[in-house]
């Protein structure tokens, strides 16, 4: 029956009576493109820390919950909007990156991946039920000022709540850049990841490169969380779906890369969206999910890694 | 063989670990011991939680007022056991309190750990009472296997409406009040969450809908994901759709992201009346939504707050809890304790299982909290008809009894008024 | 062993008669958990694709025997085997795809992942399937109908699924599958090399771990009545299969049953006595922190760190299977320090090669050029491959004739190596042909061509590090001799015979250099090849041991197997080979006999440069 919509749709759109339904795609398209600066801000952490370390984070989604619930105490209890705190909480969050990082990761860097994911795993399952002690089970969504607050050009809207995050995603994903770029230390992690060895005989210290950028990609991931948290709503459980939205993300984009990681935001965003207009919004995620497996067969280094060898 | 001997010895060291749980307590006489099982951690931990300390109320206030008469004042004794909202972990606790001593069981919330727990009752004969779940087979499953005679003795029984009976009363209630407010809404969209509960709800809605054949129309059904991180796209289609009502089935998480959304859009519409779910009502949810509740109806299993012992349960609930609201969950698994102890009460016997169903079965009880249709009686599939869902709505931030006019605390306002 | 075991198995048999039934239920999950681990550990553990979507052939498994037995009322014993069947074919086409496409580690895990929730999704979407409500199985306590009143039914249910995985394992272990598992898990390259068909195996492995864990859905459906997608297909699920093996040993044959001891009651315990009270989450709490320790402190796993207690005390143990374990990478490292830096060839060296002795040919063999009837053993044309601008190797030809030992030389980047990569199928070329034995090769996999007579040391050694010396060179003998105590005859043989006879029971990365090459050399040889390519098998070893390796390439040699050698070190090409053929930025340019190449201009000017041919005496 749903299919049958959608196949209706395209007679219909050259038909006269059919605003309504390009009045609704076109919507489809706004919101998605909007909403993958979400997930572009979700993604730009994990890409970061898997470009320098290779090190597959699979603690990112409940580390990124950390983050929304540290703007959450923020918001409720010194009333500090969300996109001023973030700061703080991208400061508190590169604390524990680092912590996670010195006294767990940098043991295994060598190790082979699935005991790196499975030590990931752990750490996600402590970080999620510390944070069901302490903040318990009820879901909570973040209030700021923008929450509600809406443009409208005509028959569509556009959701300034959104409309911020994506700005902020372009602007951390440019700063990101000019910085892995333009810098002395961005140049000297870039320089570890590219080669460990190299950087060694050169004397870089790369536990404390390996420290920072561990770090620096935990703070870009508080910074997300505390960014997306009034758009979001959370709970401690929350953090596998971010995961996997965000793997999901990183892989389409390409693992490492820091424009990777927003034109993949866009992309997911944008093709559940039209899922969700086209078919029964529920099959949406299976778009994602289908892209997914279509890169990893055809470009397993995403649209903007380098090729692995 | 030093390495063979280790190796065994570790099985037997496991194996006592997992024996050595604790074992039968028969020993201590005067209890009654009731296996109450709940998913207190994992994702449905908050609804849990509530579950469990509405039914160790329940047992607190009947033991307080002298036990089970009829037995000399035997008291109930509580083994509390938590599934995770995992099937396996159903069998397992429910496994554990018969173990321990319990000979009837309550439970548990979710459907996939309900039906594993049957399978247990079932097989050990301990008379199962359901408080919370809805998936119509649970009961209908274990009813027609006796009536085919695989099976001798039904062991499960419901107090809780099922799906389709939410479903029912929901169309009921949408057409009297859209009559009762004068007005004839012709297109209603229909939300939901796409999980167990939610699709259980939907299609019972649907079902009774095409059953009973109203003068409204579900012009479109837009499920999402559970849980969504977006919703924008699927309220921008109920918008497409021009409802006159939308008809919401969430669960507190999409609930969050859902009625911003919807004023977000500034759709145009008699109001939002939902055919049944969690999301809409509870303390932490109107903390959080505000004034994108208000208004807003639901059809939920509720308590009867006309009766003044409700009013006293639902402040020594919100102290124990520490200030939580007394409503569906609590409520059901509240009255769900009392029924047993009625059952009990009547019970020619407690040492045999299949005189506690006895009694079970000629259950004739109107004590319960909530609202129901009628007294509490098990039909021939052992579910109780009479558990029904009453149409709240919050106003001035507070859920309300709105309709059967019977159970309304207070008038309700549809359509809502123009902000 | 056998005896614990078996006594172990009597005791679990007799356990219920004992046992509470709540212990019994324990039991039962211990099993199940087992078993599913058991099933993953075929092609997580043994063969090292690491799948995290495994909850789907659950999910396909339990869904079809259910389905079956509510629509149709086709009895889930039978039900069961079909569902299982599905979930091979959906194994199959994971693995398929995972593995034609080359997904590895990281990259294999997200396919499944993305599989398992593509069905969960879908699942859920699929009203006559149940949708997200799921379905429902009555009770009714028919044994038929895969149901028990007496819940010890389902523990020698669950025993049994358990047993037979094991058992599959076991066998797989024991057989050629087993080891060619491990050889791909350890280096996949190097195994094709000794004639691994690495996907053939791989799919294998894929086939039989999604079918057992098929056969588990069934039972899961059946044991708890009601199969949600969220539940069968979802992502924790996967989670728990995975955990169990790889905290018992992944890749061990009691790795996954000790796991599930372990973890199953910590579960149980950690849920009774923390996740009361106040202390919701907890008991996950204490979960994640025992994973991080076992991460950190038991990176292989509990099985095989108490397999090394038990025969630390017990030396009479079967040690041949007890691979010590030294990591990797301080083998690495040494190795690495021992690699000299390539710049070996200086003119010193190749003076020093321009005055040894002209080749002596080796007594004994027979004829060393073949008669013009029949084709040369090795014989390439126009062979071209260009990588990005550079074009690696340029339009060459080679002939090396049956019996003949040819010496591939030529400066560093002249393109020798991937020579070597083209002919032993490595690397695709980009035009021409290869013929061996008069047979074109060009297109087929490494395997094949291994499997053709054409073996290949390389250049950086790569033994499989975690198994034995012996293991190792078996690896190379089930080539030719399937059954897997006749390949260890041979291989013992051949161990012998390159000299590391005292040290067939050390794990591979407990070797030194020498002895590294000497590996390389007899795990090529293992397979029995008719022409053995030896990439710059003398680089770092002193000239004591270069001495006694050509005295061993020259035995070689001598029993009938025709070589082509790359090599840096001049005095062993000139001693060895009959005829040299030089290459210089991918050309040809110069072929001949060690004393013909040793005066050719071309030769000393791509050594040495202009200036030098100029001043060199004539």
């Amino acid at each position: 029956m749903e299919l049958s919509r959608a196949r209706a749709l395209i007679p219909l759109l050259s038909s006269t009576g059919c605003s309504v339904d390009l009045t609704l795609v076109g919507q489809g398209l706004i919101s998605g493109v909007l909403f993958g600066g979400v997930y572009s801000l979700m993604a730009v952490g994990l890409t970061l820390i898997f470009g320098v370390m290779r090190v597959v984070n699979f603690a990112h989604g409940d580390m990124m919950v950390w983050g929304m619930y540290l703007a959450y105490l923020l918001a409720t209890h010194a009333g500090v909007d969300p996109y001023a705190g973030f700061a703080l909480c991208a400061a508190a969050l590169f604390v524990l990156g680092l912590l996670i990082q010195r006294g767990l990761v940098d043991r295994i860097v060598d190790a082979p991946h699935e005991m790196q994911i499975l030590l990931m795993l752990g750490v996600a399952l402590v970080l999620e039920n510390v944070a069901l002690m302490v903040f318990g089970p009820e879901p909570t969504r973040v209030t700021s000022s923008l929450a509600t607050a809406t443009l409208w050009l005509g028959p569509v809207f556009v959701d300034v709540n959104r409309l911020v995050a994506f700005a902020v995603a372009v602007a951390l994903t440019l700063a990101l850049s000019t910085f892995l770029f333009r810098t002395e230390l961005g140049r000297t992690i870039r320089a570890a990841a590219d080669n460990t060895y190299g950087a060694l005989v050169i004397g870089t210290d790369v536990r404390r490169v390996y420290a920072v950028a561990f770090g620096i990609g935990a703070a870009c991931v508080g910074a997300a969380g505390a960014l997306v948290s009034s758009i979001l709503p959370f709970q401690p459980p929350t953090g596998l779906s971010l995961s996997v939205t965000s793997f999901n993300v990183v892989i389409i984009g390409g693992m490492g890369s820091l424009a990777g990681a927003f034109v993949g935001g866009l992309l997911v965003s944008v093709a559940e969206s039209l899922g969700a207009v086209f078919l029964k919004p529920s099959l949406k995620e299976l778009f994602s999910f289908t892209l997914l497996i279509v890169i990893l067969l055809f470009r397993p280094a995403g649209l903007f890694g380098k090729r692995a060898s | 063989m030093t390495k063979p001997r280790l190796t065994r010895r570790t099985f037997l060291a496991t194996t006592a670990a997992a024996a050595g749980f604790p074992r039968p307590l028969r020993a201590q006489p005067k209890t009654f011991k009731i296996g109450v099982v709940h998913p207190v951690t994992g994702p449905l931990a908050e609804p849990g939680q509530a579950c469990r300390l509405g039914a160790q109320m329940a047992a607190d206030a009947i033991n307080a007022a002298g036990g089970i008469k009829s037995k000399g004042g035997l008291k109930l004794e509580l083994i509390v056991g938590d599934t995770q909202t995992k099937p396996e972990n159903g069998r397992v606790e429910a496994e554990r309190v018969v173990n321990q001593g319990a000979q009837m069981l309550m439970g548990s919330f979710d459907s996939g750990s309900t039906s594993a727990m049957v399978s247990v009752a079932q097989q050990k004969r301990v008379p199962f009472l359901i408080d919370i779940a809805a998936a119509d087979p649970i009961t209908a499953n274990v009813a027609k296997s006796v009536k085919d005679g695989e099976q001798k003795v039904q062991y499960v029984y419901r107090n809780f409406p099922t799906g389709s009976s939410f479903g029912r009363k929901a169309v009921q209630y949408f057409t009297d009040i859209f009559k009762e407010a004068n007005v004839s809404p012709k297109r209603v969209v229909l939300m939901y969450c796409n999980d167990l509960f939610g699709q259980n709800q939907a299609r019972g809605f649907q079902a009774a809908h095409k059953a009973a054949n109203p003068s409204w129309e579900i012009v479109e059904v837009i499920p999402w994901p559970e849980p969504p991180s977006d919703l924008s796209t699927e309220v921008s289609r109920a918008k497409a759709a021009k409802p006159d009502v939308i008809a919401p089935i969430t669960r507190p998480a999409s609930a969050l992201l859902l009625l911003p959304e919807i004023v977000k859009q500034r759709i145009e519409m008699l109001g939002i009346v939902g055919p049944g779910g969690p999301g809409l009502y509870e303390a932490g949810q109107l903390a959080q939504l505000k004034q994108n509740l208000e208004y807003v109806m639901t059809s939920v299993p509720w308590p009867n707050f006309k009766n003044p012992k409700t009013g006293a349960a639902a402040e020594e609930f919100r102290k124990r809890s520490s200030g939580k609201t007394f409503d569906t969950n609590s409520g059901y698994s509240y009255d769900g304790m009392f029924v047993i102890a009625d059952i009990l009460e009547r019970a020619s016997s407690l040492d045999d299982p299949d005189t506690i169903v006895d009694a079970m079965k000629k259950t004739n009880y109107s004590g319960g909290l909530m609202n129901y249709g009628g007294p509490i009686v098990f039909n021939e599939v052992g579910d109780n008809a009479n558990a029904i869902p009453t149409m709240i709505q919050i106003l001035s931030q507070k859920p309300v009894a709105v309709w059967p006019r019977e159970a309304a605390v207070q008038k309700f306002i549809f359509p809502r008024p123009k902000a | 062993m056998r005896w614990a075991l078996l006594a172990a198995l009597a005791v679990l048999l007799a356990l219920p008669t004992v046992l509470s039934s709540y212990a019994v239920t324990l039991f039962i999950l211990i099993f199940f958990y087992g078993f599913l681990g058991q099933a993953w550990n075929v092609v997580g553990g043994y063969a090292g694709q690491l799948s995290v979507g495994h909850a789907a052939f659950v999910g396909v498994g339990g869904y079809t025997a259910a389905m079956l037995s509510i629509e149709l009322g086709l009895t889930p014993w039978l039900g069961m085997l079909v569902g299982a069947a599905l979930s091979a074919v959906l194994g199959a086409v994971i693995g398929y795809l995972g593995f034609r496409f080359g997904l590895r580690g990281f990259y294999f895990v997200l396919l499944t992942v993305a599989f398992a929730e593509v069905c969960r999704i879908a699942v859920s979407n699929i009203d006559a399937l149940g949708g997200a409500l799921g379905l429902y199985i009555t009770f009714t306590g028919n044994p038929r109908q895969l149901q028990f009143r007496d819940g010890r039914a389902y523990y020698y249910l669950a025993l049994a699924l358990l047993l037979l995985a094991t058992a599959t394992a076991w066998a797989i272990e024991r057989r050629r599958f087993g080891v060619y598992l491990a050889a791909i898990r350890e280096d996949e390259g190097a195994a094709e090399a000794l004639g691994v068909n690495a996907f053939a195996y791989k799919m294998r492995a894929m086939v039989v771990s999604s079918f057992l864990t098929g056969l588990g859905g069934t039972f899961y459906a059946f044991y708890l009545f009601s199969l949600q997608p969220n539940t069968l297909f979802g992502i924790p699920l996967s989670v728990e299969i995975v955990i169990r093996p790889i905290i018992g040993g992944a890749g061990t044959l009691l790795g996954p049953i000790l796991g599930s001891f372990i973890l199953t009651p910590l579960a149980e315990l950690s849920r009774l006595y923390l996740g009361q009270g106040g202390l919701h989450g907890a008991h996950l709490i204490a979960y994640g922190v025992l994973l991080i320790g076992v991460v950190l402190f038991l990176p292989e796993g509990a099985y095989p760190r108490l397999r090394r207690a038990l025969t630390r005390r017990d030396q009479s143990g079967l040690a041949a299977h007890t691979s010590t374990h030294a990591t990797s990478t301080d083998a690495d490292r040494s190795s690495g320090r021992a690699e000299p830096a390539r710049a070996d060839i200086r003119p010193r060296s190749i003076r020093a090669g321009l005055t040894a002795p002209a080749t002596t040919i080796p007594a004994g063999l027979k004829s060393p050029l073949t008669p013009a009837t029949t084709p040369p053993l090795l014989e390439t044309r126009g062979l071209s491959r260009r990588f990005g601008g550079v074009q690696a190797v340029a339009d060459l030809d080679l002939v090396l004739a049956r019996g003949e030992m040819l010496g591939l030389i030529g400066p560093n980047g002249a393109g020798k190596t991937t020579a070597f990569n083209l002919l032993s199928g490595f690397l695709a070329p980009d035009a021409g042909e290869i013929r061996l034995d008069g047979r074109s090769i060009v297109g087929m996999p490494p395997h094949a061509i291994s499997r053709l007579g054409l073996a290949r040391t390389f250049q950086i050694v790569r033994p499989f590090p975690r198994m034995t010396v012996l293991e190792n060179v078996r690896v190379g003998a089930l080539a030719r001799h399937p059954r897997a105590a006749e390949a260890l005859e041979r291989a013992r043989g051949v161990v012998e015979r390159v000299g590391l006879g005292a040290r067939e029971r050390v794990p591979a990365s407990a070797l030194t250099l020498p002895e590294r090459k000497r590996l390389e050399l007899a795990r090529a040889l293992a397979t029995e090849p008719a022409l053995l390519l030896l990439d710059e098998v003398m680089a770092g070893l002193n000239p004591t041991e270069i001495e006694t390796l050509i005295q061993l390439i020259r035995a070689i040699h001598a029993s009938g197997v025709s070589i082509l050698l790359i090599e840096h070190n001049m005095r062993a090409v000139m001693a060895l080979s009959q005829r040299i053929v030089v290459l210089s930025f991918g050309e040809k340019i110069a072929e001949g006999t060690p004393a013909h190449i040793a005066h050719h201009p071309k030769v000393i000017e791509a050594y040495l440069g202009d200036e030098y041919v100029d001043a060199a005496p004539a």
